[in-house]
């Protein structure tokens, strides 16, 4: 806890983790307030349809094709992409720390199992299984979730097994071994806090990019149609590209924000966690 | 009374695509309580491999092995037991703690795992030992990065007596400190061992340190003991021409012997050694015999030799 209170001061001071961390807080205010500030939801028509922004004090942002104001859209859109982005993210995360520290520390068939199995998911085209798999179960988001952690752990079972591989001959994995401790405790307690710097930069691309496939999903009409994202507003901009550019250029920003606040934390990350940087106090 | 370690005919060999590769080839020896055994020979000789044996890092494939006269098992129950008699040092004073633990975790782990003690109690067991290896209590907060590396060793040496085992297994552990660092960390071991009566295995291919430390020398050659015997009299009298190339390749004027061969060429491959006697191919007295048979350890004067042409003159 001490550790992960000080791990953000030192990100404060690094001036792109600065800048990430003010803009990601933004919109996680912006999807904490939300409810608060539009309780009447994204969806209402609150209107005339295709309002250019400016055009009306009421709307600063414009209005849709429905007449539904983007401001809230873009709130309550916040919501769905930081959602889906964190939990994509940290289900990639648990799966392929698992499956890279197990298949790096024991070896053997077990690896070779495990990666290619790794393997079998990196050689199908990414974004095509995420369609698919949304396409064939249907769009939810839990479903959607899990069809982009499931493209996305096999890099971080990659990043953990090459680590833990390097770790796992070291003297002191050897030395709990003498005392007896149990395989897991040495995996679990022993090696895998010592594999932690890659996986937590990685951790913050690996939610800009859970967020875009989100977005691309929900653009190519695959989105959970319950819930307002920026890729829906981005999907019913599609047919107003060319009178009503705006519709599209408005969620863009709030993606590119967003994805570009995550990179400078993963940037300020890598600095602030790379041990030969680290000045001492 | 009863060695603290034997073992015998002791084999690890590894399958391999090309056969087997013969790590350690039928070692046969004994450590009495309070004694030092010292351990040489060239890298790739096999005496890591016999030290993880020893330890439990890696199991024998034949031969027997006996700690305190029990022979340990590979079971969780039986490696917990094997610890509480035997423990070991490493030669990277960098790589053997965990950098991310306390010097306190480190050293009281083993208690903790063993499920010995209180927390309370476990560090007043870390305290008291922290002091024997010369170490002060506020080093107990520190991580190993904020150490050197002659206090690093000395926290190895705290985690590995925590248990209070009989046997310490010291792999190359002065190797990596510089000179005068080595002498502090020999000492300390040499105190240790007066005041809690351990034996030691040590391990080193540095000749110097080992006759300083050990009470007997055994020197290893391709996965077997060439030559062994009390440390003075393996020094001064040595017999085996590997033994002898080894002195002789100190560079120490005082050390070294006119006729004694210098050695040439790498150890042979331990997956296809050659016929009869392993050291003949770089023998400097090798005859038609050594390719035939294959020396055993045999007694001459006070120490045992592997070869057919060493004798007591």
């Amino acid at each position: 806890m001490r550790g992960a209170l000080s791990l953000l001061g030192r990100l404060a001071r690094h001036p792109s983790g600065l800048i990430g961390m003010v803009l990601i807080l933004a919109i996680v205010a912006m999807s904490a307030l939300a409810g608060i500030l539009y309780p009447d939801g994204p969806w209402t028509m609150a209107g005339p349809p295709r309002l250019w922004p400016g055009a009306d004090p009421r709307f600063p942002l414009g209005t849709d094709t429905f007449g539904r104001d983007l401001i809230p859209a873009l709130f309550y859109g916040a919501r769905v992409s930081l959602l889906v982005g964190v939990s994509a993210a940290g289900a990639a995360l648990v799966i392929g720390t698992v499956v890279g520290a197990i298949a790096g520390y024991w070896g053997g068939w077990v690896d070779d199992a495990l990666m290619r199995l790794t393997d079998a998911f990196q050689t199908v085209p990414n974004f095509l299984l995420s369609i698919a798999i949304v396409g064939i179960i249907g769009a939810s988001l839990p479903v959607i979730t899990f069809a982009i952690a499931i493209v996305a752990w096999p890099m971080i079972a990659r990043l953990v097994r090459a680590d833990v591989l390097r770790l796992r001959t070291y003297d002191f994995v050897q030395s709990c071994k003498i005392i007896g401790m149990s395989d897991l405790r040495i995996v679990f307690q022993q090696i895998l806090p010592n594999c932690l710097a890659p996986i937590i930069v990685t951790a913050s691309v690996l939610v800009a990019n859970s967020i875009i496939v989100e977005a691309s999903l929900a653009f190519l009409g695959l989105g959970d149609p319950n819930v307002m994202s920026w890729g829906t507003v981005l999907n019913i901009g599609r047919q107003e590209l060319r009178n009503g550019w705006y519709l599209t250029a408005v969620p863009a920003v709030a993606l590119v924000l967003t994805v570009m606040s995550l990179n400078l934390i993963g940037d300020a990350l890598n600095d602030v966690l790379n041990p030969r940087l680290k000045e001492r106090k | 009374m009863n060695p603290v370690l034997r073992t015998e005919a002791l084999e690890l060999h590894h399958a391999t695509a090309r056969g087997a590769l013969r790590a350690v080839d039928g070692i046969t020896l004994e450590i009495a309580k309070g004694e030092t055994l010292g351990l040489v020979g060239e890298s790739g000789c096999g005496k890591s491999t016999l030290a993880r044996c020893i330890v439990g890092i890696q199991n024998p494939t034949g031969g027997t092995l006996s700690i305190e006269g029990v022979h340990p098992g590979t079971s969780r129950a039986t490696r917990l037991e094997r610890a509480r008699n035997v423990q070991m040092i490493f030669q990277d004073p960098w790589g053997a703690l965990n950098p991310r633990l306390s010097v306190e975790r480190i050293i009281t782990e083993p208690l903790q795992v063993a499920g010995i003690g209180t927390r309370a109690e476990r560090r007043a067991a870390a305290l008291a030992i922290a002091q024997k290896v010369g170490l002060s209590p506020y080093h107990l907060e520190r991580l190993p990065h904020e150490l050197s590396g002659g206090q690093r060793q000395r926290v190895s040496i705290a985690r590995a007596l925590v248990l209070n085992p009989n046997l310490l297994v010291c792999d190359e552990a002065v190797s990596a400190l510089d000179v005068s660092v080595q002498a502090q960390v020999l000492n300390l071991l040499l105190d240790l061992q007066k005041e809690l009566g351990l034996s030691y295995l040590f391990i080193s291919h540095d000749l110097a340190v080992v006759r300083y430390i050990a009470n007997r020398i055994a020197v290893m050659y391709l996965g077997r003991i060439v030559e062994i015997g009390p440390a003075e009299d393996v020094w001064i009298h040595r017999l085996h021409p590997y033994t002898q190339a080894l002195i002789n390749a100190i560079p120490d004027e005082a050390a070294r012997q006119d006729d004694a061969p210098i050695l040439e060429g790498d150890v042979p491959s331990p997956v296809n050694p050659p016929s009869g006697c392993p050291f003949r191919t770089r023998c400097p007295i090798a005859r038609t015999e050594c390719a035939e048979s294959r020396p055993e350890l045999r007694r001459v004067g006070t120490h045992e030799v592997a070869c057919h042409f060493a004798d007591a003159g």
